[in-house]
């Protein structure tokens, strides 16, 4: 190849080139020189201008310095609070407030289901995680005081003029904080409180011990005030409301026997004027599947399969389209409201909760689901059979069913059992007839039919909400709230289930302890605060 | 811009950094003020020093190896005392100007010089290797190569002829057991599988941060599996600190460089070659049968769910018997068409490639297309200024199977289900067992990825002592994959189906300068070494996905097909990362025989907190050849060449994610009521996290006796890891999972060894054998207090990581009365029953046996009291598991087994690994095959822990579960009883599901004919072979799951068989032609 085929350079400049290359060799012989150009370059290099270059920041996220700006953030910091409640409450709230209780037997094939029935949960088992750790709990706790902490920053400086809405969301932030100690208090007892700083730094106090029932009570109704102060009295439903404040109130207060302060808070929810006994069994069933429109419904949790990562834990739970069901109804429940449905009388909620071209027996029938969330369709094919209808079910990961977490008719049932407590025994049945008669049943209670009221009215109440609230987590802690200090209602009910349950454990003796939940193996490995104070008889 | 001022040029080396910074971070400044500075130095007016003399007489010949008869190519060949001198060309040939009487100087790497005096014009030269010339190979060390002799550090290369050997289908396949130290394994027989690569144990927590760092031809790469394994010229392993340390920040867990072929000059040369291979699943797994199934219902019909089905006429569903592994497997083929194209002159060479590998895998529908080519050109316009293009590319299309939905479905799945209803629609769900050959067939997971790198690097001769070089390289990686889930596949009512497609487009640019000073003093006693360089490196990621249900059609699976997003899978982001380093590196030796060299980088990483970018990367290092002492002339005919070696150097890791030191508020998959929320990343950022710092040591000697007959290398290393880069879990009531920190250490302490000897050297048959092997010991030796247990592991100071934790299990309570003992809870007793005249037990009415003592294991009669065992508060009955207690503290047992009585129960990685390999050589033919092994390790076979815990009632246990099961008191029988729940028998954290997982497999095996080369003249061709291989023919363990290499890519929890694709056996024909 010839020089001149790729030489792209003029005489001169080649001149130029090689005049070069003998004084740089001429200079390089020096080996001062050398060592001048290695600092230089070694220096040079490492001490400027790279900074900048290695100071990335992310690119598809935001940031604690870019965010809080607008009211669009504020908002979008309410959805991921929120979010994060459903992530707590899409299993939780029948893992926690039904699951161990007397209204669910175990069904289908996995092991959680028969270890949660049987009494016999662990603190290290991966299959009762979901039950056994309040992760989530904290993690809701954590985007509200995140919520708190900068949207008072946000009123201060009247960010966008929208003050008013920031307040409000505080009000929703510290609700629903209260309502995740409130649920950590009953499933486990005393909880660790983590102050109103949200974590932002290694640096800051990240280990927290438990604290005393006393506090953990106090931190629920200080929220729940500031709650009170600060959220707007706005009807809503899907978002924590001034309502949903009152009822978690009355919730807190029954739950610490505190029935003059939880009927101050009826009294406030009933003056709010939102809510009312819906009319008739269509309505009724519309509480569950439309909540929106419902006038009993005070709080639901509005869940979207295809936004919620599948949804609700509802058909997981419950039934589903595609699976057979964790739990199903306990059979002596379901009894109950086949005996409510003979010699002419009717109790909808059997319909409107069971499929009853199925299971129409007046034999105890092993429910295999339940389709109170679902809307019974007259058309629906069933394989098989010449016969159609059937519930709507939907799939395990495409569930839509929106949680009730308060409704009116919990409230007033609570009222009932206020009444009881101080013997106005036909004012607490009054209650429980109203309920009766808005799904048809017309079998009222009458104080008459109790040789013993003491023990018979409270019992009727308890089988009210026995039936009205299955499926939506209440009967556990109802079991618990109703007894005395020494769980007189709650053994009462659960020794005989217990008993004759195979393989199962007893709440008698140091196993009294198991009405707590055991708190989960991790959460000891993470915090040493914590350590050596499992719930007892669980091991950590 | 034209002239070119290279002192300028340095003197504004900084400024160039930083414009290149500049350049790939605000793309302000074009590509072209790159490719124009390459353009320049191309255009270096050539200068051509060889003077030319009028030939007076020409020499004409050939040299050849004067073993193989191979001719030898690039052979220098001097005519010693005049200028003339020319290099060897395609088939050894050369021809030089030299006169009668001229003395013809002919030098080879690996060969011995060769002079002769010219007598004829014609010459045919035959050269000897040189064992200890070898020595003189040169071996890539990072920013510039060093010969092997003078290796101080623990590097090892393996060529291409091993390379070939394997016929393996990607470099990590073929490095499996050809070097110690290096531990490759591939978890599964997927077709496109990537293998996982660990040199020198974990040195890490994290599963990102135990790969070696990746560099090919100079450019750092993440994944080497869409190289041509044809194209490698060699493969350097820089094992220890002292080697890898120039990589700094990187290099802790090892430096992997690869180099692709040169072209050689010469006429063109084109290499042509075919395989084809056939495979077929190497183990098949004992699974029930119709009636199998049918006897496990008959016996086990208590456990929930678990019914007698017909099995008459009237049965649709459930009338058949099927082999799912059977249905499922195939013969996979593999179809594999290699060219390359060589040649050049000595100023332009040039290798071209192109490789098309289809390999259809042994599970239908798994397959792999790959098409890929290289464009390798060394420009050589004078003596001043070289230029290298290596421009690679590659596509490549895969469909992976649902493992878990079609292997492990099928494992389980009742063998008496049909597949299909009689109108041809498979039947997909049966009593919730879904259809794995449906699974198989009508779900797509099909990705394809298109990459394209080139470095292109220009080294000037600044003299006789400078050699400045720098390049520009860059990497484009697009991948997208699409998802779709058929209506079919549905058990949604109505059905519905589904569907994803997920981008990632990954851009890499990166420039590395380099200074090197090179200069040999006093009559070549003393070498001076000494290199100055940077690099700067840019990376960026974008992710985009689209995603949702009920497709339009199901013909159409691109996105637009889809009538009903899903928000949650709609999304995209982007990220980057950018690296900064110096480095600096001196050598020094005296006569060959005190070597010392040192070095150290500083590197920068935007991926840690902005007070500890920067950290520090020195090593130092040495070695003797002891062989050159005087005192060691006695014994050199025996031992011709000794090396010791010792090292010392720190190595980083870098590998989280790009933003772990920062707080994140993230969005895109956190909606509530048609809201897309904002929350905080679920891990808290760090701004104080650096580097993780490794401080390794290591001892080596290199011996070999005999004149090359036998070599051995042994290395002896300590590596000490600090500030392991971990993903320590945060309180849970913080609101946050995680934080990465820096925590804990962890020691590594392993010796290798080399031992490669040629036991039989005739004229016509050679053998060649070579032996590796490798122990590594990880310890944790530092946890800050904090142990845990991890699913089936045990994270804990003392112990290595990836321990398997759990309960130890003993064997079954025969009766409810087995359970007994002592009061002390430490000495099971055996209870004598009351027994008939034929010494049958007697069951009373209560339908038990009557206990009429009790026996201590010696025999002797117990009194004591006699103590019940729980498990969880729960009484342990017959056909419950026994499991053993851990005492504590004092030395006590407390009689229930809870979570505390857990312990470390085996070990996930090997004590040691090894080859053995062999190349026989006769005549034309040859031979070569190996065996590879790891030894020590155990591995939880979860599969059959699937089959024993009867997880659902439609699940099928394995025959051997089946038959033993628990059913009657006074059973004998390792598995306990299924009906029975409340003892949680089935856990998974028992011993019983771990199992030995050594094994020896005779990995490959090749037997090659080598055409004769007269022969193949007549047809016109230069060469010709043919191969006929096997891979993957034998494999000697005790496991008993599909195969026991099981992925190590999991630091903390390895060793799980979660049923993967399995291995295949493989035979295939190969024809190599040249023209």
């Amino acid at each position: 190849m010839k020089q001149a085929d790729i030489h792209i350079f003029t005489n001169e400049d080649k001149n130029r080139i090689c005049k070069f290359h003998a004084t740089f060799l001429k200079q390089f012989s020096d080996m001062k020189n050398i060592i001048k150009i290695a600092t230089i370059i070694f220096c040079g290099v490492a001490f400027s201008g790279c900074e900048d270059f290695l100071s990335r920041n992310p690119i598809s996220a935001a940031s604690p310095e870019t965010f809080w700006k607008s009211k669009e953030d504020a908002d979008l910091w309410l959805a991921g609070t929120y979010d994060a409640l459903q992530t707590t409450l899409r299993t939780g709230v029948l893992d926690w407030g039904e699951a161990r209780s007397d209204n669910f037997v175990s069904n289908g094939v996995g092991t959680m289901q028969v270890k949660v029935t049987t009494n016999t949960l662990v603190a290290g088992d991966a299959d009762l995680v979901v039950l056994t750790s309040w992760k989530n709990i904290y993690t809701t706790i954590a985007r509200c005081n995140f919520g708190l902490k900068y949207t008072a920053k946000m009123i201060e400086n009247n960010v966008d003029g929208n003050s008013e809405t920031y307040k409000d969301y505080m009000g929703q932030y510290y609700g629903l904080r209260a309502l995740m100690y409130f649920y950590a208090t009953r499933v486990w007892g005393r909880v660790p409180i983590v102050g109103n700083d949200p974590i932002e730094s290694l640096s800051q106090n990240i280990y927290f011990e438990r604290s005393p029932i006393d506090s953990c009570k106090k931190v629920i109704l200080n929220d729940l005030d500031s709650c009170i102060s600060n959220i707007s009295p706005t009807n809503r439903k899907y978002y924590f409301s001034l309502g949903a404040a009152y009822a978690l109130k009355t919730d807190v207060h029954m739950w610490f026997k505190e029935y003059d302060l939880a009927e101050q808070s009826i009294q406030k929810l009933e003056a709010l004027n939102y809510y009312k006994w819906v009319l008739n069994s269509a309505e009724w069933k519309k509480i569950f599947t439309e909540p929106d429109g419902s006038t009993e419904t005070i709080f639901s949790l509005y869940f979207e399969q295809l936004q919620d990562n599948g949804g609700s834990g509802i058909a997981q739970r419950l039934g589903s389209s595609s699976n057979t069901s964790t739990f199903s109804i306990a059979p002596d429940l379901f009894q109950i409201l086949v005996n409510r449905n003979r010699n002419g009388n009717i109790d909808t909620r059997w319909q409107l909760c069971f499929d009853t071209i199925t299971y129409n027996s007046t034999q105890s029938t092993l429910q295999d689901k339940c389709g109170k969330y679902y809307p019974w369709d007259d058309k629906l094919v069933r394989t098989g059979e010449s016969r159609t209808g059937g519930f709507v079910y939907e799939p395990v990961n495409m569930c839509n069913a929106k949680i009730p977490i308060y409704r009116y008719a919990d409230i007033e049932l609570l009222k009932a059992e206020i009444y009881y407590r101080r013997g106005e025994y036909q004012k607490a049945l009054n209650i429980v007839n109203t309920a009766r008669m808005r799904v048809g049943y017309y079998v009222l209670a009458k104080l008459a039919d109790f040789t013993n009221p003491d023990s018979g009215v409270l019992d009727c109440i308890m089988e009210e909400r026995r039936i009205e609230f299955l499926g939506e987590g209440k009967r556990w802690f109802d079991l618990i709230e109703v007894s005395d200090v020494s769980y007189d209602y709650f053994h009462k009910i659960m020794d005989p289930v217990m008993a004759a349950r195979s393989g199962s454990v007893s709440y008698t003796g140091e196993n009294e302890g198991r009405i707590l939940f055991p708190i989960e193996s991790t959460a000891f490995a993470a915090n040493p605060l914590l350590r050596g104070d499992q719930n007892l008889p669980y091991s950590e | 811009m034209g002239f070119f001022d290279t002192r300028k040029f340095l003197f504004n080396y900084k400024n160039y950094q930083v414009k290149l910074a500049d350049m790939l971070l605000n793309k302000k400044i074009s590509c072209f003020l790159f490719w124009g500075f390459i353009i320049m130095f191309w255009g270096t007016p050539m200068q051509t020093f060889a003077q030319k003399t009028m030939p007076v007489n020409k020499v004409m010949g050939r040299v050849y190896d004067e073993n193989q008869n191979d001719p030898l190519i690039g052979v220098n060949i001097i005519v010693k005392g005049k200028p003339t001198g020319t290099v060897s060309g395609l088939n050894g040939t050369f021809s030089v100007s030299a006169e009668i009487g001229d003395v013809i100087k002919f030098s080879y790497i690996g060969y011995k010089d060769k002079e002769i005096k010219v007598a004829t014009s014609v010459l045919n030269v035959a050269m000897t290797e040189n064992a200890l010339k070898l020595g003189e190979v040169v071996v890539e060390a990072g920013y510039g190569t060093m010969k092997k002799r003078d290796i101080t550090g623990s590097i090892v290369s393996v060529n291409e002829k091993e390379i070939e050997k394997k016929m393996s289908v990607n470099v990590l396949d073929a490095l499996q057991g050809a070097a110690s130290g290096v531990q490759v394994s591939n978890a599964s027989g997927a077709p496109g599988e990537e293998s996982s690569i660990r040199i020198r144990g974990t040195s890490t927590l994290s599963d990102d941060g135990v790969a070696p760092l990746f560099i090919v031809d100079g450019m750092t790469v993440d994944r080497i599996d869409d190289i041509n394994p044809n194209d490698i010229q060699s493969v350097e392993v820089l094992k220890d600190a002292s080697s890898s340390a120039i990589y700094g920040s990187r290099s802790a867990n090892g430096v992997i460089i690869i180099t692709t072929k040169k072209g050689n000059a010469g006429k063109p040369k084109l290499d042509a070659k075919y395989l084809r291979s056939y495979s077929q699943l190497s183990h098949k797994l004992p699974q029930a049968n119709s009636l199998e199934r049918r006897i496990f219902e008959n016996r086990i019909y208590t456990l929930p769910g678990v019914t007698k089905t017909l099995n008459d006429s009237t049965a649709l569903t459930t009338n058949t018997d099927n082999d799912y592994q059977d249905i499922l497997t195939q013969t996979g083929v593999r179809n594999q068409l290699d060219l390359s194209l060589t040649g050049g002159t000595r100023e332009l060479k040039y290798f071209n490639s192109l490789q098309y590998y289809d390999e259809t895998g042994i599970v239908r529908n798994s397959w792999l297309k790959r098409l890929t080519g290289r464009v390798n050109i060394d420009y050589v316009p004078n003596k001043i200024v070289k230029t290298a293009t290596r421009i690679g590319f590659s596509k490549t299309s895969r469909n992976e199977i649902n493992e878990g939905m079609v292997l492990v479905k099928a494992l389980l799945r009742n063998p008496y289900f049909i597949l299909t209803f009689p109108d041809g629609t498979p039947a997909y769900d049966i009593a919730g067992q879904k259809n794995p050959i449906a699974e198989e067939i009508l779900r797509k997971n099909e990705t394809n990825q298109y990459n394209l790198n080139f470095i292109e690097e220009v080294n000037v001769n600044l003299g006789s002592c400078f050699i400045f070089h720098t390049d520009v390289s860059g990497k484009f990686d697009l991948k997208r994959n699409e998802k779709f889930n058929s209506k079919l596949l549905s058990t949604a009512k109505p059905k519905v189906n589904s569907g994803s497609e997920t981008s990632y487009w990954n851009t890499y640019l990166s420039t590395t300068s380099y200074l090197t000073f090179k200069r040999k003093f006093n009559k070549k006693t003393h070498a001076v070494e000494a290199t100055l360089g940077t690099s700067v490196e840019d990376w960026n990621t974008i992710f985009s996905s689209l995603g949702g249900i009920n497709y339009v059609s199901e013909v159409v699976t691109t996105g637009n097909s889809i009538s009903e997003l899903d928000p949650t899978l709609c999304t995209s982001n982007k990220e980057d990362h950018s690296m900064i380093g110096i480095f600096l590196r001196g050598r020094y030796s005296y006569k060959d025989r005190y070597l010392i060299n040192g070095t150290i980088r500083r590197d920068g990483s935007s991926r840690f907190g902005a007070n500890n970018r920067w950290g520090w990367f020195p090593s130092v290092s040495g070695a003797w050849r002891f062989t050159d002492e005087s005192f060691a002339n006695e014994i050199s005919k025996v031992l011709s060449d000794g090396k010791l070696r010792f090292g010392w150097g720190v190595t980083g890791n870098e590998r989280i994610g790009n933003y772990d030191s920062q707080n994140q508020y993230i969005f895109g998959d956190y909606y509530y009521n048609d809201v897309s929320g904002v929350i905080p990343n679920t891990t808290l950022g760090n701004p104080n996290l650096k580097w993780e710092e490794t401080r390794q040591s290591n001892v080596g000697l290199d011996l070999m006796f005999l004149d090359g007959r036998i070599n051995m290398v042994v290395d002896y290393y300590i590596k000490n890891t600090k500030d392991l880069l971990y993903l320590t879990s945060l309180p849970q009531e913080s609101g946050f999972t995680y934080a990465w920190t820096n925590f804990g250490a962890m020691q590594n302490k392993g010796l290798e060894i080399t031992l490669s000897a040629t036991p039989v050297k005739m004229n016509d048959f050679s053998w060649l054998t070579t032996i590796n092997y490798s122990q590594n010991k990880n310890v944790i030796t530092d946890l800050a207090g904090v142990n845990r247990a991890d699913d089936i592991w045990w994270i804990g100071e003392g112990y290595e990581a990836g321990a398997f934790y759990g309960y130890k299990y003993q064997g079954i309570y025969q009766y409810d009365e087995s359970n007994a003992w002592t009061e002390d809870f430490k000495t099971n007793l055996i209870p004598v029953f009351q027994k008939d005249a034929q010494g049958n037990v007697i069951i009373g009415k209560d339908r038990k046996p009557s206990v009429l003592e009790y026996l201590l294991p010696d025999g002797s009669s117990y009194t004591g009291a006699v103590k019940s065992k729980t498990t969880n508060g729960i009484v342990c009955k017959g056909g419950d598991v026994i499991w053993e207690e851990v005492a504590d503290k004092n030395g006590n047992v407390d009689g229930d087994v809870n979570s505390e009585d857990r312990q470390v129960l085996g070990s996930g990685q090997p004590k040691w690994y090894g080859s053995w390999s062999n190349t026989l050589t006769y005549k034309n033919f040859n031979l070569s095959f190996s065996f590879y092994g790891n030894f020590g390790n155990m591995i939880y076979n979860e599969m059959n822990r699937n089959s024993a815990a009867l997880i659902s009632s439609g699940s099928t246990p394995t025959p051997f579960i089946v038959y033993n099961l628990w059913k009657y008191p006074g059973q004998i029988t390792p598995l306990y009883n299924a009906n029975d729940r409340s003892a949680n028998n089935a856990r998974t954290d028992d011993s019983y599901f771990l199992e030995d997982g050594s094994f020896i497999r005779l990995q490959s095996i090749r037997f090659g004919y080598t055409m004769d080369s007269e022969l193949i003249k007549k047809v016109g061709l230069t060469a010709a072979s043919i191969y006929l291989y096997g891979n993957g023919l034998a494999t000697w363990t005790n496991y008993t799951g599909y195969d026991p290499e099981v992925a190590q890519n999991s630091v903390l929890k390895p060793g799980k068989d979660k049923g993967r694709y399995p291995r295949k056996r493989e035979f295939g024909l190969s024809i190599n032609v040249s023209l």
